[in-house]
């Protein structure tokens, strides 16, 4: 897998590096800057792009934009999006311009090798990754009764994985049950939720995320 | 010299003047009765009653004039022409009744027997200022004294002697050199030409000045031009008249004609009034506003009044503001000359007051502009020190505005600070101490453990730093703006939005509104209505079970000119409402204070 790295920090971009080349990861380019990125992945064209939310000029959400722009000129390029803003507001941004082969996780996941790496991989095959941390935060927010909190233990587990954007495969072996059983959950979820979207669809993670930041 | 004692020399020498005009009117009538027959006038008593009331006419609106515009010398020519009008009967024999005094008497009334067309045409000139701007028109008006007092007068008195043909009676000339009747006819009838031709010139010239003047000008003193052409008209008529004669005046004056010129004197005297009565009935009713204005304070007043007393609507009234000219309510207002805009500047004691921008033509002379100064000054003023005082207050609202804008940015730039370097160097130490895990080797479990304790250190410190910057400055806030920030506040504060605005809105009203709706979520479970109605944002939480202390954000509510108030529900709960102007400066003047509306 060829990725291209994007933080303007030196220091975590060479560590960011050095953790992905030891699981595995060729890096073929590194930027500290958006202009630099876009220019790297139209030479090199990677598989993926590491990309830190906040570079220059405006430390705010030039990540984002960055993302945005290269999955719309490259569909076949995931981007995984490193964020230190633990809000879900930048990740619905993220994934309503671009629902899928895109990921938005919080910037201390560079610490653990394996789980950047898994979800580098993941958005190269053009699954959706959200942060299982903001997920975990939606579920948590105050409510009042509702179909979130008729929900049975393994269903509620089983939608926090489809938010964090994890196919049914994935799903089926995080909870050590099978594919179809996992179906059959999600299609029960959605029913109890009032969702139309159909559990198949890649279209999903937007819909979880936007019924539960919603209620 | 204070204007109170201009008032008093002015009456004194009007008091003169009217003495001076009475004893030479009842000096005339002397005269006039001494020598039947021989007037201007006529035979008939009412000619003489005539020329009597049009020179008391005439010298009375001159002084009138005088003490009313001191600094217009109209009245002294209006009690000219009355004096000349009189010396017009002075070179008959009847000037002897004049005893000690009648050759002088009898030779002036010869030098100036047909002086008047010149003095009543200097003050159809004058009429505006009082004085005749126009260099042509000076000159003009200098060859008609030499024609009508030198060619007319003069000349013919110098070789004339009324005593050596016919006129035993008459007093001395005292202008003869030498008696020859044939000179003294033919320099004459030269002279009539003369004067006929400088008749006719001057009718052009008034004529002329009618047609170009503006309609605002001709509707204030088109009728005084047009009186001065009929009163010429009725001269020339003369003049062609008694070129038979040789020589103008006398008992062979056509009756109708000498009463045609009459009326016409009377006439300019009567316009005069008319228009000292005119200004003087619309300073009262400037001066009446000014009062009811004053009582109502109504800004902008003057304005409408002003336009409506000089007849232009679409007249702006400017006040200097700051090395600026701006309106009642501060809004800029171009004072440079446009084609068909004029602009007067309204000065008091050396202090300019005002700036009327108006119509061309409107206000043409000093005196128009003194009289709206006169009968508006207190309005003005008024007025001008409103628009100053709004200039402070608002100066003062916007410092107010950026302090907070300033604490905002300063919030700002140390979250970034915090996100940007400790954060970062945070991360960069958990990916140094995860390298070095990985490159040590097994066998030494104890380091292994440290090294875990130390990444678990790490990443809490990252967490609580992020806490804190978020506290500081909620970042969302500026990308995603106040809906953004308060769904993202949802998410671990007990805080249900039922309606956010979608747009972005002024930064500072978003971080207010931010601000006050963060503290209500931090009290207890909060319900949130955020609506842009108009110009305003307005926001509405209702905290259950709570009692929720605004006091820290009332004063950055009404830095910005909005309102908060809050109010205690029966249930335990609170209910906040919030209401902020969306418009930058739209703050304290946006709805006026109680003042304004009483």
């Amino acid at each position: 897998m060829r990725a291209v790295v994007a933080d303007d920090t030196l220091l975590t971009r060479e560590g960011v590096v050095a953790l992905l080349t030891s699981g595995g990861v060729e890096v073929v380019a590194q930027a500290g800057d958006a202009t630099t990125l876009m220019n790297h992945v139209r030479v090199y064209r990677p598989d993926v792009c590491l990309v830190d939310i906040r570079m220059p000029p405006t430390y705010t959400d030039e990540g984002i934009v960055a993302a945005t722009a290269i999955r719309s000129e490259f569909p076949d390029i995931g981007v995984l999006v490193l964020s230190h803003y633990i809000e879900s507001t930048y990740a619905m941004r993220l994934i309503q311009s671009q629902p899928e082969g895109i990921g938005y996780v919080l910037k201390e996941r560079i610490y653990s090798g394996d789980v950047l790496v898994d979800g580098l991989r993941r958005v190269a095959e053009g699954e959706t990754v959200i942060d299982p941390t903001i997920v975990a935060r939606l579920f948590h927010k105050q409510r009042t009764a509702g179909p979130v909190q008729e929900l049975s233990e393994r269903e509620r587990e089983v939608l926090a994985l489809v938010a964090e954007g994890l196919t049914n495969q994935g799903i089926g072996r995080k909870l050590f049950i099978t594919d179809r059983t996992v179906e059959a959950h999600v299609r029960q979820v959605f029913t109890k939720l009032g969702l139309d979207e159909s559990p198949e669809s890649n279209r999903r993670v937007l819909a979880v995320l936007t019924y539960l930041r919603s209620i | 010299m204070r204007a109170g004692e201009i008032r008093a020399i002015e009456a004194t020498w009007s008091f003169a003047a009217l003495a001076l005009v009475t004893s030479m009117a009842w000096l005339t009538m002397r005269v006039v009765a001494t020598s039947p027959g021989f007037s201007d006038s006529g035979e008939s008593i009412w000619s003489e009653v005539a020329l009597v009331c049009t020179v008391a006419l005439l010298a009375s609106v001159g002084i009138v004039h005088r003490i009313a515009r001191p600094a217009n010398p109209l009245g002294w020519l209006l009690i000219l022409v009355a004096s000349l009008l009189l010396a017009t009967e002075w070179d008959i024999p009847g000037a002897a009744a004049a005893e000690s005094l009648s050759a002088v008497m009898f030779s002036v009334g010869l030098l100036l027997t047909i002086a008047v067309p010149v003095a009543a045409m200097w003050a159809v000139l004058a009429f505006q200022s009082g004085r005749v701007d126009g260099r042509g028109e000076r000159y003009l008006l200098l060859a008609g004294a030499l024609v009508f007092v030198g060619a007319l007068g003069l000349a013919p008195a110098l070789f004339f002697d009324p005593q050596a043909h016919g006129c035993s009676d008459c007093p001395a000339n005292l202008l003869l050199v030498r008696d020859d009747p044939a000179v003294a006819a033919a320099s004459s009838r030269l002279a009539m030409i003369a004067a006929l031709a400088w008749t006719v010139v001057m009718m052009v010239v008034l004529l002329v000045g009618l047609v170009r003047m503006s309609a605002v000008s001709r509707r204030a003193h088109g009728a005084v031009a047009t009186i001065g052409f009929l009163y010429l008209l009725a001269v020339s008529a003369q003049l062609v008249l008694e070129f038979d004669h040789g020589f103008v005046g006398g008992s062979t004056t056509d009756p109708a004609l000498w009463w045609a010129q009459l009326a016409g004197l009377a006439a300019l005297g009567a316009a005069v009034a008319f228009s000292l009565l005119r200004s003087r009935a619309m300073r009262r009713s400037v001066a009446g506003l000014v009062v009811d204005l004053h009582q109502e304070a109504v800004a902008g007043g003057m304005r409408e009044a002003l336009a409506a007393w000089l007849h232009d609507p679409s007249l702006q009234v400017a006040y200097p503001v700051d090395g600026t000219y701006r309106d009642v309510d501060l809004d800029a207002v171009d004072v440079t000359a446009r084609p068909g805009r004029t602009t007067s500047r309204l000065v008091n004691d050396g202090d300019e007051i005002a700036v009327l921008v108006h119509r061309t033509g409107l206000l043409d002379n000093p005196d128009a502009v003194r009289e709206v100064v006169t009968a508006a000054r207190l309005g003005l003023e008024n007025e001008r020190l409103r628009a100053e005082g709004l200039a402070q207050v608002r100066a003062l609202a916007e410092s107010r505005v950026r302090v907070i804008e300033a604490g905002d940015r300063e919030r700002r730039r140390l979250e970034r600070d915090l996100h940007d370097g400790a954060q970062q160097r945070l991360v960069g130490l958990l990916l140094g101490l995860r390298l070095l895990r990985s490159s040590t080797r097994s066998d030494q479990p104890e380091l292994d453990r440290m090294l875990n304790e130390a990444e678990t250190e790490v990443q809490d410190a990252v967490r609580d730093l992020r806490q804190l910057a978020n506290g500081l400055f909620p970042n969302v806030l500026v990308t995603e703006g106040l809906a953004g920030a308060c769904g993202a506040l949802s998410e671990t504060a007990p805080l249900r939005m039922v309606a956010a605005p979608e747009g972005r809105l002024p930064a500072e009203v978003e971080t207010t509104a931010y601000l006050v709706i963060a503290t209500c979520a931090a009290r207890g479970p909060t319900t949130v209505r955020a609506t842009v109605e108009g110009s305003r944002l307005k926001v509405c939480a209702k905290v259950a079970r709570a009692r929720v202390g605004v006091a820290a954000l009332e004063d950055r509510v009404a830095a910005m000119g909005g309102r908060i108030a809050v109010t205690q529900e029966v249930d335990g709960g609170s209910r906040v409402d919030l209401e902020l102007p969306l418009a930058r400066g739209a703050s304290p003047d946006a709805e006026p204070p109680d003042r304004a509306r009483k």
